[in-house]
């Protein structure tokens, strides 16, 4: 067995041109392959998170039917209660009160359908990092009655800082919802839905708008650890009366986002297929040739006496090994490159950043480092390269080595 | 002399059969006006006290209204206190709302007139098209029913091709002799039946005698109903149709 291995190293590099464009084909496979799946993993890490840190959380508590029909009659008292259990909670790095309901903003002569979430200011700050993108004007505070706004929904209304706006809409038990708001600040948000309809304040503000009297239609909570997920769940259907509440995962919240991460997942699989075929039919093409070309060495060989199944085990062992070297070469070439762009996301400019823009994502690429993932392709490159070579070696053992020497053949 | 008969047999069946439909067809309209001239009259001064009610709550709401015809009509809401001083004033076919805590005129657009009234079972369109069930639909008598003690004509509303109504018919129980309008059914396009109005408690209102009390039960959606109970009304008071005015919204009380 050993003597094998090192006929088939001393083989590799025999004929060095041969072997290091073998070789060179397989890193770049992986090289394209890690760094592809590296992007859309990243991709999909960054719209969970994003998905779950700034609007879901985790969990959520909320009316046992506002997820259905999320409408502010389906909202929940925020007893005294729920609020020490939340609070004694230590596993949770958020806990988000809120309220959030569809209203009518204008200004002058225009009107747009908005959606006013009522947030504690500094919460809000901690989950989306909303103090950082006001562009103009300040961020809002505890006592303020102002609201920020987007900068797209500014411009739509025309309004400056310090303009006044006009809310309607229907408050709880279908009261009349009005109230007039000074525009404190404008963000600049990402994603365009944000931007263009959503109106932040304060909790309180939006609590006396629409007459919720201590009531909220969702406590958001964001754990330490997402481990606890499951934890937390029984943690609080158990505490919780589940006839008045609904304890929701962040799963059951992002169904859409996941249904479309795993479509998308599903064509980039497809797509990493592909580019595995064509690297298999490229070893295999490589192999093919070598074996042609090596006809008369084996024949040699065969007829000094070396048996061959001896033979294939050697030729299959430097297939083998051009595929380790490859993929380890291909890792360790992308290993740097994936880890710079998980420190550096790309930025996405011009159209493609619009683009990002409609479908509500942040317009950044970012790579994730999965070393699952990565074992997953050396593993494959490896199994491909086995794979592609059985056929050509095998034909080793069929060869007529009398009339090859002859040159009859 | 064949001729004759023929002729004399003719007119008989058109003596029998013609004047007979079309007596009832326009008695039908006639009644329906008849019904709707008496809840308006010329003009009227009410209050009215509006109970919504809604699986998760019941809340009630004062007002006072003013009408003058089928095209003037204010409402002021009285309580509670959230609401009060909320007007809101027809003219025709136009719709306004003011809204006093944010000082705005708003004029219904059209395509909020078949959306809820301040959270109720009736829409906006109920309180505007007062007329609309004498002159958008096609009347006929159904036949005769008893309905709380009151002999009612029924009868049917067909929607007129070209009228802009969002019923596919409509069926109404008039007390035959003081024209009540007792019970009513709206049905949608697909003749399923969605709302129901039902009348009841007769008082002395001015010159009249009225139902005090009207429901209105949107029958499929469960625990949903709104009623309208009438605490006073006076007939035929002295106003002009410059009492309908946006300046007048903002002094009314």
């Amino acid at each position: 067995m050993k003597q094998s291995l090192i006929f088939a190293w001393r083989n590799l590099w025999r004929n060095k041109r041969r072997t290091i464009i073998t070789i060179s084909s397989i890193v770049f496979a992986v090289m394209i392959a890690s760094l592809m799946r590296g992007v859309q993993l990243g991709s999909y890490d960054k719209m969970l998170n994003d998905a779950i840190k700034s609007s879901t959380g985790h969990l959520s508590i909320m009316d046992k039917d506002y997820w259905e029909s999320k409408t502010l009659i389906n909202s929940f008292e925020y007893t005294d209660e729920l609020d020490s259990l939340i609070r004694s909670d230590t596993h949770l790095s958020i806990r988000a009160p809120q309220i959030s309901s569809g209203c009518l903003a204008s200004s002058g002569r225009n009107t747009r359908g908005v959606l006013i979430m009522g947030v504690e200011p500094e919460i809000e700050d901690q989950r989306s990092g909303l103090r950082s993108k006001i562009v103009e004007g300040k961020y809002l505070d505890r006592d303020s009655e102002g609201v920020v706004i987007g900068g797209m929904l500014a411009k739509y209304l025309h309004l400056k800082v310090g303009d006044s706006l006009v809310v309607l809409g229907q408050g709880y038990m279908g009261m009349t919802a009005a109230a007039e708001l000074e525009v404190v600040g404008l963000y600049h948000h990402p994603m365009a839905m944000i931007d263009k309809r959503f109106i932040y304040t304060n909790l309180n503000t939006a609590s006396e708008l629409f007459y919720m009297d201590g009531r909220l239609t969702s406590v958001d909570l964001v754990l330490d650890d997402y481990h606890d997920l499951d934890l937390a769940m029984t943690k609080y259907v158990d505490a919780l009366d589940t006839t008045v509440y609904d304890i929701r995962s962040w799963k059951s919240m992002n169904k859409v986002l996941l249904q479309q991460i795993e479509s998308d997942n599903f064509f980039g699989k497809i797509i990493i297929g592909i580019l595995y075929l064509v690297i298999g039919f490229g070893i295999f093409g490589t192999v093919l040739m070598m074996v042609m070309e090596r006809r008369r060495e084996f024949s040699v060989m065969m007829a000094l006496g070396l048996r061959s199944s001896k033979l294939v085990r050697i030729v299959l062992a430097e297939t083998i090994m051009m595929g380790i070297i490859g993929a380890l070469i291909g890792l360790a070439l992308s290993f740097p490159l994936i880890y710079y762009f998980h420190l550096n996301p790309i930025p996405l400019t011009g159209d493609n950043a619009e683009i990002y823009r409609e479908f509500n994502l942040e317009p950044i690429l970012e790579v994730a480092i999965k070393p699952l993932s990565l074992l997953r392709q050396f593993v494959i490159v490896l199994i491909l390269s086995i794979v592609a070579a059985i056929g050509p070696v095998n034909s080793i053992g069929n060869f007529n080595f009398v009339s090859i020497i002859r040159g009859r053949e | 002399m064949k001729v004759k008969f023929a002729l004399t047999l003719m007119t008989c069946f058109m003596i029998i059969a013609f004047p007979n439909i079309q007596i009832h067809a326009q008695t039908a309209v006639q009644i329906v006006q008849k019904s709707i001239d008496l809840l308006n009259g010329k003009s009227s001064q009410a209050t009215i006290q509006m109970t919504i009610v809604r699986p998760k709550y019941a809340r009630s709401l004062e007002m006072k209204t003013w009408s003058s015809g089928n095209d003037y009509f204010m409402v002021y809401i009285t309580s509670p206190a959230q609401e009060k001083g909320q007007v809101f004033m027809k003219r025709e076919t136009d719709m306004w709302n003011w809204i006093p805590k944010i000082s705005r005129m708003i004029k219904i657009p059209p395509s909020m007139m078949s959306q809820s009234w301040m959270g109720s079972d009736f829409t906006n369109n109920d309180l505007v098209k007062v007329n609309s069930l004498a002159v958008d639909y096609t009347h006929s008598m159904l036949g005769e029913e008893e309905i709380e003690g009151y002999d009612c004509y029924k009868i049917e509303l067909i929607p007129t091709l070209e009228s802009p109504v969002v019923w596919g018919k409509v069926n109404m129980w008039i007390s035959k002799e003081e024209y009540f309008q007792m019970r009513m059914e709206y049905y949608d396009e697909d003749m399923e039946l969605v709302n129901l109005m039902e009348a009841s408690d007769v008082k002395q209102f001015g010159d009249r005698m009225l139902p005090s009390k009207m429901v209105m039960i949107p029958v499929k959606k469960d625990g949903q109903q709104t009623m309208m109970v009438t605490l006073e009304q006076s007939f035929d008071v002295a106003i002009d149709s410059e009492f309908f005015s946006q300046q007048n919204m903002k002094r009314v009380r």
